[in-house]
């Protein structure tokens, strides 16, 4: 049973900023351990959608149900704490603080298990061994990939079960890139479930299960990893393919 | 030399209380974005109901301590609930105005509950005096010292180390991504302000200990001074406000030694203008607040220096109503035909005194609403206006006509150089700046004796006669209504015609985005001086009327309530709009007349009319433009 039901279900969705409508009727789901990839252009909307699964827009129409309960208008603190992380757009780590403290700041969710968290800090230091290096150091001074890395490490602190991340990639070179893919999949055979938001369709098929691609704030094709991934039209637009 | 080594003893004690007042300020505008006006009224209420435990309820002082600091952090709390959640996505300076209106209501409060004297404080520390070589401190100097620094220190601790000192600190650097960890931003800001509700109260009670009085004014000049050092240790770090307190408490101790007590706060003042001037990032600061949108607008988040747009996109253009110059003439002339109807000398009078604070009102909203600078301190142009009359009238016996242009020239160029340290501040900072401003003026009128004879004030001043229509003499009121009219209205009409010429749409670009402006090529510097001393003139002839009309000045018709009472107006008319400025400046300015036995809630109904309006109508009852 738990494992049949959708983490996340979006139902035909309307965002408005202002007078500007970002979101049109988009409808998504994430099932359980599942990689859903969300691509698309920019202001296509993309960003959007994961602000509304983190309640930090709201709706205008539609319905969003987590794990089978609605949470529409809720806190962002109160969708967190239903085991889910955010690595948002542009990895907005705190600058003035040590990585050491952005790291625990990922783990406020959890802030009353000291016991666990010390040594779940201990393997993050593990698994980021450049981290641990530079506990010290204020997140700001730190390089963009760098960041990028804090920001999942911070995430993963969390001990999500579901985690929301927008633009990984973004302005990263490939060898960071693929650092950052390589830590997602580890997520995945972790059985973590992700909802992934990318411009870079490469990489984002190669780790989903599924994929939606938006176009001007609505759902333009959808489908497995696989078939999107030899669509002609997204090859085309957004694989780079003649 | 003792005594200078005694003047910095004693100066560390009261440093480290500004210091305390200085890190409300920092907590609130690192955490909330803002600067919290109300910071002097939490800091005035905590030294006063100590006192009422003491003096009413007979308990001793580290009780009544601990109740008014509880008190007063929960009245923090309660701040943010009324003044500044309801007003998330308004325009940016609603919630500065909105505390803003919440200090006047307190204070005002303050002033029925235990009257507007000072008064002893009832409990005090051992005066013993110790020696350390020749150099003296007292017993109280240590305790404050002591006091001050624990608190200093524990705060330093619980931000450094706590979950909650941490969330705090993430909401201040960035409250989107702090949310987005399962960080309750909002309860986050409550805390800042019950937090500053704490410190404030803390340092209300040293500062009584400290001068063994308490009175209901006392919220505004300490608050600027917490504010002078907050601001000196670049706004955003608490050792920058230690450092900031300090250096203030050492700087005006030494100042009140040297220079003479009644300089000590025109002093401290002078010292955060020069500040602004020279190292507006504060001694300690970087180019930190620079990023903030220019010297501390607010945090990233504000990407103008507009006053009037908002982080939401939600709010839609409104729309501004007001008349063309030649309007004012036709409103003008209308108005010129009330003596001809109306005997009675008593409702003459109230109008004169509405036109007086229309072009008041006028003159701050061309300053704050098109050039964007938040004037709290035109109460001093306006006095320097009626001091230059009264000065030149009286002992001089000149006629209206030099007396009333002097008071406009001199006015002018007072705004002008006022103006100087505030060129490279925008939004909240530049306001505190004016505050600085308005309390120098009133501090010069209140003690420069051999001018301005003190609290007794310039009387007898003669009715004006004016040479260039042959010797005509004002002696009436209905003859001083037309007098005062006619000049009214050609102010408004010229200072019409300038906010509507391509100079008036240089301000308000300067006003949306200086930034954008600067980098445009457009001499924004040389904008906002002549919009100073456009208003100053203004203010300056409003002066020089009221002189006239009143025949005695006085320093407390120049008090920072004038000057709120000012911007009140301005920003109830609609921000720029000058119709509209013109029309609630008369209107609230004759209000009191229908308020006759309740003189002591004026203030506090204006600050209420501020508070209701910023929620249902920040742009203003016209409109802003
Ligand atoms: N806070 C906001 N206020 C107004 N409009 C907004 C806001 N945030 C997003 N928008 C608008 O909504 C639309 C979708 O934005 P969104 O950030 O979701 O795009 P995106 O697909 O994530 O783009 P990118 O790839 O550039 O990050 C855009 O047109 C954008 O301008
Ligand atoms: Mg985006």
């Amino acid at each position: 049973m738990a494992e049949t039901q959708p983490r996340i279900v979006i139902d035909a969705i309307d965002v408005h900023y202002g007078a500007v409508q970002a979101l049109f009727g988009v409808s998504l789901t994430v099932g359980a351990r599942e990689v859903v990839a969300v691509l698309g252009g920019n202001a296509s909307g993309k960003s959007t959608t994961i602000k509304s699964v983190l309640g930090l827009v709201r709706p205008t129409k539609g319905t969003i149900t987590l794990d089978g309960a609605p949470v529409n208008g809720q806190r962002p603190d109160a969708i967190i704490a239903r085991g889910v992380a955010s690595v948002p757009e542009g990895r907005r780590v705190f600058p003035e603080m040590s990585v050491y403290e952005n790291l625990l700041l990922g783990a406020y969710p959890r802030r009353r298990e000291a016991r666990e968290l010390a040594g779940d800090l201990e393997r993050v230091y593990d698994a980021f061994p450049r981290l641990k290096e530079r506990r010290a150091q204020l997140a700001g001074t730190m390089s963009g990939g760098e960041q990028q890395m804090l920001a999942l490490a911070r995430a993963w602190l969390r001990k999500p079960t579901l985690v929301c991340i927008d633009e990984p990639s973004m302005g990263l070179s490939p060898r960071f890139v693929d650092q950052v893919y390589e830590v997602l999949q580890s997520w995945k055979a972790q059985g973590i479930t992700i909802l992934l938001v990318e411009q870079n369709a490469r990489m984002a098929l190669e780790l989903a299960d599924r994929a939606y691609v938006l176009q001007h704030g609505r759902v333009a094709v959808s489908g497995t990893a696989r078939d999107l991934a030899s669509d002609p039209q997204v090859r085309k637009a957004y694989l780079g393919a003649a | 030399m003792e005594l200078f080594l005694s003047q910095i003893l004693n100066g560390l004690a009261i440093g480290q209380v500004y210091a305390l007042i200085a890190l409300g300020f920092s907590l609130v505008f690192g955490v909330a974005n803002i600067i919290n006006f109300a910071q002097g009224a939490l800091f005035m209420l905590g030294a006063f109901i100590a006192y009422s435990a003491i003096a009413w309820f007979g308990l001793p002082l580290i009780p009544a301590a601990i109740v008014s600091v509880v008190i007063v952090a929960i009245l923090g709390l309660l701040l943010e609930r009324i003044a500044l959640r309801p007003l998330m996505g308004a325009p940016y300076i609603a919630p500065f105005l909105s505390t803003l209106a919440i200090s006047t209501i307190i204070d005002q409060s303050a002033e029925i509950i235990w009257s507007p004297e000072s008064q002893p404080f009832p409990a005090s520390i051992s005066s013993t005096t110790f020696f350390i070589g020749n150099a003296y401190i007292t017993v109280t100097d240590l305790v404050i010292f002591g006091f001050g620094a624990a608190a200093t220190i524990a705060l330093t601790l619980f931000v450094s180390y706590t979950w909650t000192g941490r969330a705090l600190r993430a909401t201040a650097q960035d409250p989107a991504a702090a949310a987005q960890l399962g960080i309750r931003t909002d309860v986050m800001r409550q805390i800042a302000f019950g937090l500053a509700g704490a410190l404030g109260a803390l340092s209300g009670i040293l500062v009584a200990l400290y001068f063994q009085s308490v009175f209901p004014q006392m919220g505004i000049p300490f608050g600027l001074k917490g504010f002078a050092a907050a601001l000196l240790g670049g706004l955003a770090r608490i050792p920058g406000a230690v450092v900031g307190g300090l250096l203030l408490g050492i700087g005006e101790t030494l100042a009140s030694a040297y220079v003479g007590d009644s300089y000590r706060d025109a002093i401290a003042f002078s010292l955060l203008l020069l500040m602004l001037l020279v190292r507006p990032n504060g001694l300690l600061g970087g180019g930190k607040l620079n990023a903030l949108g220019g010297s501390g607008a607010a945090a990233g988040a504000m990407p103008t220096t507009s006053l009037l747009a908002s982080a939401s996109s939600q709010l839609s253009a409104t729309r501004a109503y007001y008349l063309p110059a030649w309007g004012f003439l036709v409103v003008g002339a209308a108005f010129a035909l009330v003596p001809l109807l109306v005997s009675s000398t008593y409702v003459l009078q109230a109008l004169i005194y509405g036109f007086i604070f229309a072009l008041l009102a006028v003159s701050v909203s061309l300053v704050s609403g098109a050039a964007g600078i938040l004037s709290i301190g035109h109460a001093a142009f306006f006095g320097v206006g009626a001091y230059a009359v009264a000065v030149l009238a009286r002992p001089y016996g000149l006629s209206a006509d030099v007396t009333l242009l002097a008071a406009v020239v001199l006015t002018a160029l007072v705004a002008l150089i006022a103006a100087i340290p505030l060129l490279k501040l925008s939004g909240h900072t530049a306001a505190l700046g004016t505050l600085a401003i308005g309390q120098i003026g009133f501090l010069v009128f209140l003690n420069w004796v051999s001018v301005t004879r003190g609290p007794m004030g310039i009387l007898n001043i003669p009715h004006p006669v004016l040479e260039v229509l042959g010797g005509l003499r004002f002696a009436t009121t209905g003859q001083k209504y037309w007098l005062v009219l006619g000049l009214v209205v050609i102010a408004v009409v010229i200072a019409e015609r300038y906010v509507s010429s391509p100079i008036g749409r240089t301000w308000r670009a300067i006003r949306e985005d200086r930034l954008a402006a600067q980098a445009s090529g457009l001499p924004v510097r040389r904008y906002i001086l002549l919009a100073f001393a456009i208003s100053g003139a203004l203010a300056g002839l409003a002066g020089g009327l009221f002189a006239y009309v009143q025949q005695v000045v006085s320093p407390e018709s120049f008090t920072v309530e004038t000057s709120i009472l000012i911007l009140t107006m301005a920003v109830l008319g609609g921000l720029g709009n000058l119709s509209g400025a013109v029309l609630t400046g008369f209107a609230l300015a004759i209000l009191p007349e229908f308020l006759r036995g309740f003189e002591e809630w004026r203030m506090i109904i204006y600050g209420l009319l501020l508070l209701v309006a910023l929620r249902v109508r920040p742009q203003g009852l016209l409109g802003a433009r």
